[in-house]
Order: C-alpha cells, then structure tokens, then sequence
C-alpha cells in the first residue's frame, strides 16, 4: 500500500522545498516476542517473560514515547530496564531532536542484553495512522505511539504466558487518552519508584522538581535566529568559552574583534549566563567603561558557598520536617563574592570585556566528581530524596545541583553526573546521577576518573577490531613473499636504543662507512601500516584513539598490544618489517641524498639509553654495533649543533618519574629522568627521519600531506616574563627563534645556578602548541616549526603510538611507489583536516591525563607527609601566587589573603579574607599595603622569579569537607620570607629535609624541544 | 492537428455553424465536457489537470518559492507585494505543429495572456482593456485589480522578501481552446494552492527574518481566487460565432475574441486574434455572450472545486487517505 507524506522545509539559501516522499505499508513486520506463533520472525528479541514490576499485574513489555528517550536516558540505559518495544516514531522523533541521544538509543538498540525491539509501526498496514486535519505533528504522534501500543496489546492479550504491554510517557494528557483506551500507562517516576532501587531512582532527570526559583538570576538567551543575525552583522561575537582553570567565573573567548584576533573577557556570574566551558556562545562586548585588566584573581568563594549551603539545610530540613512537596526558600544574600574578588584593577591597557548574549551549541557531557558533603544535612542513613551540590573535578565546571536518595553512601565517593537543564532561576545547572566509580583517592577510581575527564577511551579493543590482527597471531614471522617491494636489511647491524623496559620499539638505525668517507645511515621505523590497513575497524579505532596515552602506571594503547609490543616492535634478533629512510651523510653530517624504502630488518641489539651510553664510553668494546654507535653520535652531535645554530630552541618543564612499589604500585620515590648522550642521539636522527619525510610527502601531496607546525608565539605571551627578568637586566628578543635561543643561552645569574633553568621552563610556557595540519589548508609560511627551527616537519618515527605517523607512513608509500593505489584518505583535503583536528584534540588530552596522573601521583606520594622545600614564584595574580618547586616539578597556589582560621569561619559568613598583600599592576608583584613615599620599595614584596621556602602538605578537605579527600589538593603555605598573616611556622620536621635521601631529586637537565615533539622526553615512561 | 482544411470541409463547417449544429453535434453555445482534477501533482504547492472531451489536456502547476519583491524604480511601488510569474508551455507531442520551436510563439502569446490577466500591475494592462470596465461594477474586491488575487498577503517582508507564485501550464494534448483549457486548470490550480506559514522575527537594528512552519497542514490559501478572472474564447466563423472550438474549427475561424470575466461578471480583459474584422454590434454581442457564458462557467467550476476539496477533506477528517486518480484517470 503506497501513501505520501509531505512537509515543507527551508534550504539555507532560503529557498522552500516541499519534500514529498512515498511511505510504503506493510503487513510482514513481525512483532517480535519469543512466544508469538502468528509472526514469522526469526529472532526474537523480546523474552517470553519480560519485565516484572509491581506496579502491574502482569510481566510487561514497555513501549516509551519521545520525551522519555530524550529526558531520561540514562534510566534506560540501566540494566534494570529491558524488553522496551522503541516504536519507528519515536526513534525517528529521537533522532531529530538530539543526535547523541539517538547513538545511545542505538547501542541500547545493538545491546542484545537489553532486548530493545524497534517496531516499524510507521511501515505497518495496522498500525500506521493518517495525521488529522488541524492535529498538530505532536499529536498525531502520540496517537501513533497510543495505536501501535492498542496493536501490541490485542496482538499477544492470548500468549501463554500471559504478557502486556505498558506505555511509558510522561504526559499525562497522553496517559488519560490511553486509559480511555484501555491501555496501560505509566510515568516514569511512578514506574521506577516502583522498582525499589534508589540508584535508578537517582538517574532519573527531575529538572523540573529542582528548579526552585521564583526568582529569576538570569538574563534571558536570545533566540537562535537573532544570534546568527547578530554576529552577521558584526554586533555578536561568537567563539568557543574558555574557562579559567583559577576561576570558575571567569571566562574568555578568542575571536575576530573588528578584524583582528583577540581575546574577550567574560567575568562573573551574571556576564557568563549559564554558559559552561566549551559551549559555543554567543558574546557582546561591554562598552570600554567596564573593560578590565588582567590579571586573574583566584575565587575565594566560600561565602557564597555559605549562602547556598544555607539555602540547601533549610530546603533539607523542610523536606524533613513536612516530608511532603518541599516548598524551598532560596535565600539569597549578596553573594557575589566571586565577582568582587576579582574586582579590576585599571591597567594602561584594559581588555576587551564581554556578557553572554545566547549559547549556540551546549558543551554538556558527563562529568566526573564528587558530592559536597556541606551540601548534604540530612541525618545519615536517610534515604529520602534531597537536593545536593556536586563538584565536578574539573575546577572550570560549576557546581550542579542534583537529587539524590543515596547522597550519605555517595559521600566519599566519586560519581558522574549529567547536566540535564539550566534554567534562568537557578543559580547552578541542574542535572542527575549517572553512577558512582569508586572511592576517592583510590589508584584505579582516581585514574578512571583521569581519563574519563580527558576523553580518553579505554575500553578493551572490541572482538571486531582484533579481527583485523594477523591471523597466525604471536606466531606470525616474515614470510619470502613480504619481501616484495621491500630490501633486505637483514645482514645490516641494526640496533635500538631506547628507555629501559621498553615494549613497543618503533624505532631502530644503523650506519655503514661508504668508500667515499660518506656514511650510509639508515632509521627504520615499525612497518604498522603493513598490518593496519585503511578504513577498516582497527584503522578506525587507532584513528579515533589518535595516540598512545602515558600515565604514570599504565599505557592505554592506541593499537592491540600483540602489534604494539609484538609483531611492529622492531626487537632484536628477529625479522621485522620496517620503513627505512636511508641517508647519505658527509663527514659534517650534511645530506648528500636521502631515499625511503620498505624493507626487513633484523635488530642485532635493542640496548638502553645507558647500554649504549657505556658501550661508547668503554673503550675495550670494537665490535661492529658499537662502533657504529660512536659514528652516529659523533654525527648527532654536528646535526645538533647546527640545528642549535639554526636556533631551535633549548627550553624546559619540570618533569619528574615516579618509581612505584611493584605490588602496590604506589609511589616510593620520585627520581629524574635520566638524560644521556644517547638521548640526543637518536633524537637527531629522529627528526632529520622526521624532516626528510616532511619534505617527501609534501612534494607528492602538495594539498593533504599531514604536517606539524609550531607557530610562533604572539609578542603578547613574552610581555610579563619580559618585564620580569628587566629587573635582572636580561633582555628577551623573541623576534625569531634564533634570537630567543641565544638570550635564553645568556641568560644566567651566578648567583642562581637555577634561574636558567626557571627562565626556559617559564619560556615555555610562553609557546604556542605544536598542532598537526593538512598542507592544503594553510600557507607555506606557517609550516614552519618554530622550536625546532625547521620550515617543514612531521611526524614519521612513532607509527606505533601516534596515528598521525600511520598516516604519515601510507602518504611516503604512495609517494614512493608509483604503481600503489590509495584511497581519498590520503588526498581528501577535508577529511586530513578533520582527522588533524582529532589528532590534535587526542594528543592534548593525552598530554593532560598524563600530566593529571603525574598530579595523582604526586599526592599520593605526599599523603601524610609534609615537605619544606625551596621553590619559586613563577606567576602573580591578583590575590595570590604560585610556586614552582623544582624538586618535585610541583606548583602549587600560595594566597595573598590572611587565612581566617577554620574556628571562625565555621560560624559566621560574614568574615571576609583581608587582603596581606595587594597586586600592584605597574611591577607586577604583590605588595605590602603600607602608603609609599615616592621612589621607596614596599616593605615587602612578592615578584616573578622569587626565591621562597614553602611547606607542602595535602589539603584534604579543601572542599569536601572532612575525611575522604575529596577535591584533592597540594597545600603549599610560605615559610620564607615571613610575611605575617599568609606565612605559616613550619612544622618541626623530624627529618632534616636536606637529608632526606628519598626525595633528593635532579630534574632533567634539558629538554631540547617543547614537550610535544619531545620523541624521547614524556614517551615510555615504563607501564 | 491538421494545418490545412480543405474548401469542402470549410464549407461543411461553415454551413453546420450557420444552422446552428457542429460537427461533433453542439450547438453554437455549447462547451464540450469539461473533465477536471485538482492535487495531481504532490510536488507542487497546488496543481489541476483540466480536459476538454475529445482532446485539450492542460496540467497546471503553481509553485510558492521566495523571492525578493520587485519594486518599480519610478513609482516605487511593489515594495510590500508578491508576485506571480505564469508561464506556458505546450508539450511538443500534443501537437505535430508543435515540435521544434512550432510551439514559441504561441507559447509566448499564452504566457502574455496569462502574465496580463492575472498580474494586476497596471504597466502591463495599458494595453488590455481594463478601463473598459463599466465603472457601475466596480466594487470592493476589485481593489485586487484584474487578476482578482490579493498580491499584498503574498508579501512576507516588505521591502524584502515575498512570495512568488510561479504558475505553470503544460498542454499535454492540443484538442483546441487551449486559452480556455489554460484558465480553468489555472483557476482550479490556484484553488489547489496552499501557501506554508511564515513566521516574521525581528532581530533588531531594522532586520527581520523569518521561518517557514514545516507542517504541511499549516497553511494559507491563496487570498482573492475566488475573483481571478476565466476566459471564454469566441471565435467568429461566417457570420456567427462559437465557443469551444475544436481545431478544425479554429482554422475556420475569421477572428477571434478572447474575453477575461470574473465572477461578478467585470470584465477582465479582452484580447482580439487573427485577421478578419468584428462589426462593433457583433463585437458588443460576443462579449456580451462571453460575459454571461463566463459567470455560468465560474459558478459550475467553483462548485466542482469545492465539491473536491470537501470530499479530500472528510476522508483526511477521518484519517483516510486522499487518493487522487492522477495520470491513471481515464
């Protein structure tokens, strides 16, 4: 049976279209319930015995409507729920309303376990209906869902034995009809509390139930059409939020401003409206009169905690008390401390300012996090529902407000939440448990907790993906027919050098002196690309994964360990397939011609950093390897020199590895990185491999080679260091790469061995992240690569950990070998640049999470420990300072407010932090608040490059209040110079600090590039 | 369609016509059955297919797109109304003479016609007739102007943006009287039409934009159709003249008169053809005729429409679907 349905859209270029399609009717869509004799289904998804609640007589299967998928779909996807009839409408409706939700619904849909059914009841001569005249879309779909429900019901009202169907909606205009009917309907609250299980109860959104305010906080978001309109026309500026990770009220956007790029300022609450950090949103700038200056100041938003905290007891108690619909009194005192805490400062240059007009795309996921147990008032072991406030763990997320019935067993806990809506009448978003992880600070909940936050997937690789491994397994060795198209390298007296422990070696060089007093040198690196072929599922995942992470106990691969470790690891002593790019070198390591090739090596010996170190140094050693060995680091040490002199730069960050316990893998030590001469080697040689392959493929794919570049930071990152180290009469020219290199090479202090050191790791922070790109996209002069001084560069070494070298692997292959066909995903400029922009998202969060598990670890190693240590001031803001303290690579916020002791402030809220010291923009230091004559210094002052002792401790209820730990948090207090009110006396320490032999600690010296491009520096720490 | 007619058969028409009987049996009067279907085309914002028994086979479509309004530089008027763009074409297999580029020119006659009949911008009426309006007649609906529709309600942003009612006509089959075939599948067509709603939003500094309401059912119809005009064609032949000609006697035929009436019977328009002369009693007779003949048409063509649009209306009541016999219909 042939119907047409027809509906009228608007294209973008205005035009309206009326799209008529053909619906065809049918009348063999079984219905899909193991026991039913009529259908001639194959597989019956739904079971004999469906689910049983006691709200219903009989065993049920349930039919949702729309809105149950879209505002409560984290119910569905808990395991209670099964045998749900997902009626075509409603998916249909699902997946125009939210895509996200409908991948959801989808998996739910793959799931076997939850025996979801879609019934194409729109395709069913039975049940498809005709919209009636003046019947809104809305309408009819309801009575869609009503009729397919009435089908379903006289269809299986004989089946023994004896089942029902259930309508599940929250519209109770809906449930009436159904009744009528003779339907069965249900809400899904009354529904769930009938199931008796509080977990489930707590995941069910209660948006609605939460929003308390009659009061409204917010300005209104402007509609989505005025937005667009407004940024057209110039008035609106639209950028992604930025918050800071000091403030939680303060955020920026980086846009276009008048044709030039800058930054937008938006403090406090009311300026930010309800925008959380990533949303895209919509901006209009303040006039001048309210633009503020930097710097940032730290929120000390306690008192405002009070108030809310206040406003939750009250709410509490009422609920206690009257244990009927609690009627919630939001008091709310001024409480807008936050802002005031950040009160500016006027500068000679004000930026640019701006509020929140409307948001355009939510950046809402699932956070990770705690309950504030100040929130909870309730006495324990109560399991009635109340209103709690919940941390996330990122700083830069404000509190959310959700219900829960188990909030005394969550306490000490780490949970995930969902934001669910954020309505102008509350001050915090509103959103609903999803499920708890474990117990905080434990290892393992601590460190899924990390990865969860970095969007690092960790799930064990599918069934699906380890489909694509070689079939012969471990097992697998170089066969005769993989030598075509490849050379043998086999009788080459190849080597690897790498960090002890290391498992997925990918790379490996040798050296043969040619006739001419040239060498031959050769780095192979890991073949990956042989065994991981484009597009399919293993492709696409290590695509979607990006790189390997590094935490400081465990590696989450990017691909299955049996090629990572295995059958790519160019170990020794066995065939492996390799890349190889093979150079001519002169005796000054100049390139007299370079020439890539497939081909099969044999390793004759992975050695250490100090194997090969004592293999040069020993000088009884003559066989072939390490004498090779002495030949490519008498080379390196010429390609490093130029490059210095070609003014890549030498810069630093306080890295530090843990040594873990074996069993308990708990920190026992915190030990250097050690740095040989071995490093650099092959080091040099990487990026030369690195390099040569640029330049390769960009000639054969002028438009889509994957590149890195590294841009040159904008004069305005340099401005404070540069006033900074004007005290020490050091100059910073960073004009080019050259320039900066040597005034960093001269800055040095005799009287403070550490203040180079300090110089380049503040330096670093100045750069601009290196960022991988598709050539096609940008112009040739933004290829370059700043810190290394290079003008094109790639990643061509690492096929094993980063994906950005697969790629790179597939477009040298097709560059080298005419006869090889290759797909569009080597030359379709748009898909390189969205996988760059993946890439470039993994790796950033890749380096977090490692830099999250270093965090983790290093509090772990200070639990119950307290560590007087040198450290120095490395950034002023307005109320504070931070400190870095080289030993341990930590920094950590020292407060410029007098503390008030934790006895008063447990009482009053009224008590307010007196500002000790007070930012002065003109020196960008903090200083004391006594009145200057003219030309006299402060009394005392705290500046940029400060030595100063502190006290380390972990503050374990900064937030959550008592025991449990929740938000975690490097304590540091000043004990040198005293200044009083922020100065503490430091605890009598049993142990002289100096002697302490566990934590004397040496940093790494030096750190060639920035961290990203760093082959040797962040990589196999051992897992 | 034969090109050419032969003495013998001129005069057997010519004869028939005289004593009031034609060769396939009507009288002077008399229209040929008229066999009429509205939504044949789902695509469309409104369609009509309109035969005349024994050949003329016209299919209209009307298309509601967007567009900017078109103001008149000199007046500037036009600034807050819609437009209409018809045009015609004739099919080359309806007939042999139209093959090729046979059908241009009498494509670029109809298309004229209809542009002048329907459109009621004045700059193209000077040459029709629309002063010869007796002034008695004139009433409220015709501030519409000839073409009867209410172009203002067409505009959406004035100034800006319209909507442009893009009328199509396609003769499938050439049975003669295609002028008459044309209005009434075009009347029937505009009947047909619903136009989607639009929402206007002001988005500030003098902006606006608006959305279109994708539901189908929610719609307008085209306002002021019931006053767009019919033609009766009149074709002279000896010393009579006849309505509905076929396409032999269209070759008879000395002059011809086309005459444009709405349905309180104000004439529209009047476009004469071919080379014979018309004496002014005569002419006054023949539109006379036409008028009269025109309003019966109207009225018997306005309640088949409605009849239609009634029954598509109570099966979509009561969730049956509105099957059309489109192409299928005998």
């Amino acid at each position: 049976m042939l119907r047409q349905k027809a509906f009228m859209k608007k294209t973008k270029s205005g035009k309206v279209l009326k799209v008529v399609k053909e619906h065809y009717l049918r009348d063999d869509i079984w219905c899909s319930v193991e026991t039913c004799k009529v259908c001639e289904h194959t597989e019956p998804v739904l079971s004999a015995v469906p689910s049983i609640n006691k709200a219903f007589r009989l065993p049920h299967y349930i039919i949702p409507d729309t809105n149950i998928f879209i505002n409560q779909i984290d119910v569905m996807e808990h395991p209670l729920i099964t045998n749900v009839i997902v009626l075509q409408t409603v998916l249909e409706e699902v997946k125009h309303l939210s895509l996200p939700i409908y991948q959801r619904v989808r998996d739910m849909i793959a799931n076997k376990e939850k025996r979801f059914y879609v019934f194409s009841n729109e395709h069913h001569r039975g049940t498809f209906i005709e919209k009636l005249k003046d019947e809104s879309p809305n309408d009819r779909n309801d009575r869609a869902i009503r009729v397919a429900t009435k089908w379903y019901a006289n269809h299986i009202k004989d089946l023994n034995p004896r089942v029902s169907v259930v309508m599940m909606t929250d519209d109770a205009g809906n449930r009436d009809k159904a009744t009528a009917d003779g339907l069965q309907a249900i809400s899904v609250k009354w529904y769930i509390e009938a199931l008796d299980n509080t977990e489930i109860l707590d995941m069910m959104s209660s948006a609605k139930d939460l929003d308390d305010g009659q009061k409204t906080i917010y300005d209104e978001h402007l509609s989505s059409a005025h937005i667009s309109n407004g940024i057209k026309s110039g008035k609106y500026l639209q950028g992604k939020l930025g918050i800071s990770s000091h403030n939680y009220l303060e955020g920026s956007i980086y846009t276009k401003i008048n044709g030039e790029e800058g930054t937008i300022l938006i403090v406090g609450r009311s300026n930010l409206n309800r925008a959380v950090d990533g949303d895209i949103i919509a901006v209009e700038l303040l006039p001048k009169s309210e633009w503020r200056t930097t710097p940032t100041g730290v929120v000390v938003d306690e008192e405002e905690e009070q108030a809310e905290e206040e406003s939750l007891k009250a709410e509490q108690e009422a609920a206690a008390a009257t244990a009927a619909k609690e009627d919630t009194i939001m008091a709310e005192p001024e409480a807008e401390k936050a802002t005031a805490a950040v009160e500016a400062h006027k500068l000679d240059t004000p930026q640019p300012c701006g509020k929140v007009v409307g948001i355009i795309r939510r950046n809402w996921r699932q956070y990770c996090g705690f309950i504030d147990r100040k929130s909870v008032h309730t006495p324990a072991g109560s399991s009635a529902p109340v209103n709690v406030l919940f941390y996330a763990m990122e700083s830069k997320i404000p509190k959310i407000k959700i219900r829960t019935r188990q909030a005394h067993s969550l306490l000490g806990k780490r949970i995930i939440v969902a934001i669910d809506s954020w309505p102008r009448t509350s001050r915090y978003p509103i959103g609903h448990f999803i499920r708890a992880l474990g117990e905080a600070g434990d290892k393992s909940t601590e460190t899924e907790v990390l990865l969860l936050e970095h969007d690092v997937p960790f799930h064990e690789f599918s069934k699906q993906v380890l489909s694509f491994l070689p079939v012969e397994g471990e097992n697998w060795v170089v066969q005769p027919e993989h030598f075509a198209g490849r050379e043998d390298f086999r009788s080459l007296n190849v080597c690897s050098i790498d960090p002890p422990g290391c498992t997925d070696i990918d790379d490996a060089l040798h050296v043969v002196p040619l006739a001419n007093g040239n060498y031959q040198v050769g780095v192979h690196i890991a073949d990956v690309t042989h065994f991981v072929k484009p597009g399919n599922v293993m492709d696409q995942e290590a695509a979607s994964r990006g790189t390997t992470v590094y935490l400081v106990d465990k590696r989450i691969d990017m691909l299955p360990s049996l090629l990572g470790t295995n059958l790519c690891s160019l170990r020794s002593n066995v065939e492996r397939l390799a890349f190889s790019c093979i150079w001519e070198l002169n005796k000054d390591a100049e390139i007299v011609n370079v020439r890539f090739t497939k081909s099969v090596i044999a390793s004759k010996a992975s050695l250490t950093y100090e194997e090969a170190q004592n293999r040069i140094d020993d000088a009884s050693m003559q066989d072939d390897v390490t004498s090779g060995i002495r030949i490519l680091n008498m080379l390196a040490k010429k390609l490093k020199q130029r490059r210095l002199d070609m003014g890549a730069l030498t810069l630093a960050s306080p890295e530090v590895r843990f040594s873990l316990e074996r069993d308990t893998q708990d920190p026992v030590d915190v030990e250097m990185k050690e740095l040989k001469e071995t490093n650099a080697l092959v080091e040099e040689f990487m990026l030369l491999a690195n390099i040569s392959v640029a330049r390769k493929i960009y000639e054969k794919f002028p438009d889509s080679a994957m590149l890195r570049c590294h841009p040159q930071p904008p004069s305005a990152n340099f401005e404070k260091l540069e006033k900074a180290v004007a005290r020490f009469g050091i100059e910073i020219d960073h004009s080019t790469s050259k320039t900066l290199s040597d005034s960093l090479d001269s800055a040095v202090l005799p009287e403070e061995p550490y203040f180079n050191k300090l110089l380049r790791i503040m330096t670093t922070r100045c750069m601009m992240q290196a960022l991988y790109f598709c050539s096609g996209a940008q112009i040739e002069q933004e290829f370059r690569h700043y810190g290394l001084a290079t003008d094109i560069y790639t990643h061509f070494t690492s096929p094993i950990r980063r994906y950005s070298d697969v790629m790179v692997h597939r477009q040298l292959h097709a560059a080298i070998d005419s006869s090889l066909s290759y797909g569009d995903e080597l030359t379709d400029k748009e898909k390189m640049n969205d996988l760059c922009g993946n890439l470039n998202h993994r790796n950033r969060m890749a380096q977090q999470a490692a830099r999250s598990s270093v965090e983790l670890f290093t509090h772990l190693f200070f639990k119950n420990k307290t560590e007087e240590e040198e450290g120095y001031v490395i950034r002023i803001l307005k109320n504070a300072f931070i400190v870095l303290v080289p030993k341990y690579g930590i920094e950590g916020i020292v407060y410029a407010s007098a503390k008030v002791s934790k006895a008063d402030s447990g009482e009053s809220a009224t008590a307010q932090p007196q500002p000790i010291l007070v930012y002065n923009p003109e020196t960008d230091c903090l200083q004391s608040t006594e009145t200057l004559a003219e030309g006299e210094t402060p009394k005392t002052q705290v500046q940029l490059f400060q030595k100063v002792m502190v006290q380390i401790s972990i503050d374990d209820d900064l937030k959550g209040g008592g025991e449990g730990g929740m938000r975690q948090k490097l304590k540091m207090e000043l004990l040198k110079p005293w200044i009083e009110g922020i100065s503490v006396h430091g605890i009598a320490n049993k142990d002289d600090p100096e002697a302490h032999a566990v934590t004397s600690t040496k940093k790494r010296d030096e750190a060639p590039v920035p961290a990203q491009d760093k082959k040797r520096a962040g990589k196999r720490t051992k897992a | 369609m034969p090109s050419l007619i032969s003495p013998a058969e001129r005069d057997y028409i010519l004869k028939g016509i005289e004593c009031n009987i034609r060769a396939d049996g009507r009288q002077r009067p008399d229209y040929r059955e008229v066999i009429l279907e509205t939504g044949v085309i789902s695509q469309t914002s409104g369609s009509a297919r309109v035969r005349l028994a024994g050949g003329t086979d016209v299919l209209v479509s009307v298309k509601a797109d967007i567009g900017p309004v078109l103001v008149d530089p000199e007046t500037g008027e036009g600034a807050d109304k819609g437009q209409i763009i018809c045009n015609v074409e004739c099919a080359p297999s309806a007939s042999q003479q139209f093959e090729g580029r046979g059908a241009d020119e009498l494509n670029n006659e109809l298309t004229q016609m209809m542009t002048r009949f329907l459109s009621h911008n004045t700059t193209s009426l000077t040459s029709t007739p629309s002063n010869t309006t007796p002034s008695s007649t004139t009433s409220s609906h015709n501030s519409n102007g000839a073409g009867g529709i209410n172009l203002s309600k067409l505009c959406i942003i004035p100034g800006e943006q319209c909507w442009i009612l893009y009328v199509d006509a396609l003769v499938l089959d050439y049975g003669g009287n295609l002028v008459d075939a044309v209005f009434m599948g075009t009347r029937a067509a505009i009947f047909d039409t619903r136009i989607p709603k639009t929402e206007v939003q002001d988005l500030g500094d003098g902006n606006f934009d608006f959305e279109v309401l994708d539901d189908a059912e929610d719609t307008e119809i085209v306002e002021g159709r019931e006053d767009m005009p019919i033609c009766v064609t009149l074709n002279k032949i000896g010393a009579r003249h006849i309505v509905d000609a076929s396409p032999l006697e269209e070759l008879c035929t000395e002059a011809k008169l086309v005459v444009a009436v709405n349905r309180s019977g104000e004439l529209c328009g009047l476009q004469k053809g071919h080379d014979g002369g018309i004496e002014p009693s005569l002419l006054l007779e023949m539109i006379q005729f036409g008028k009269t003949l025109g309003q019966t048409l109207i009225k018997q063509l306005d309640a088949k429409i409605k009849a239609e649009a009634d029954a598509d209306m109570v099966k979509r009541q009561n969730g049956q679907p509105v099957v059309k016999l489109g192409f299928f219909a005998q």
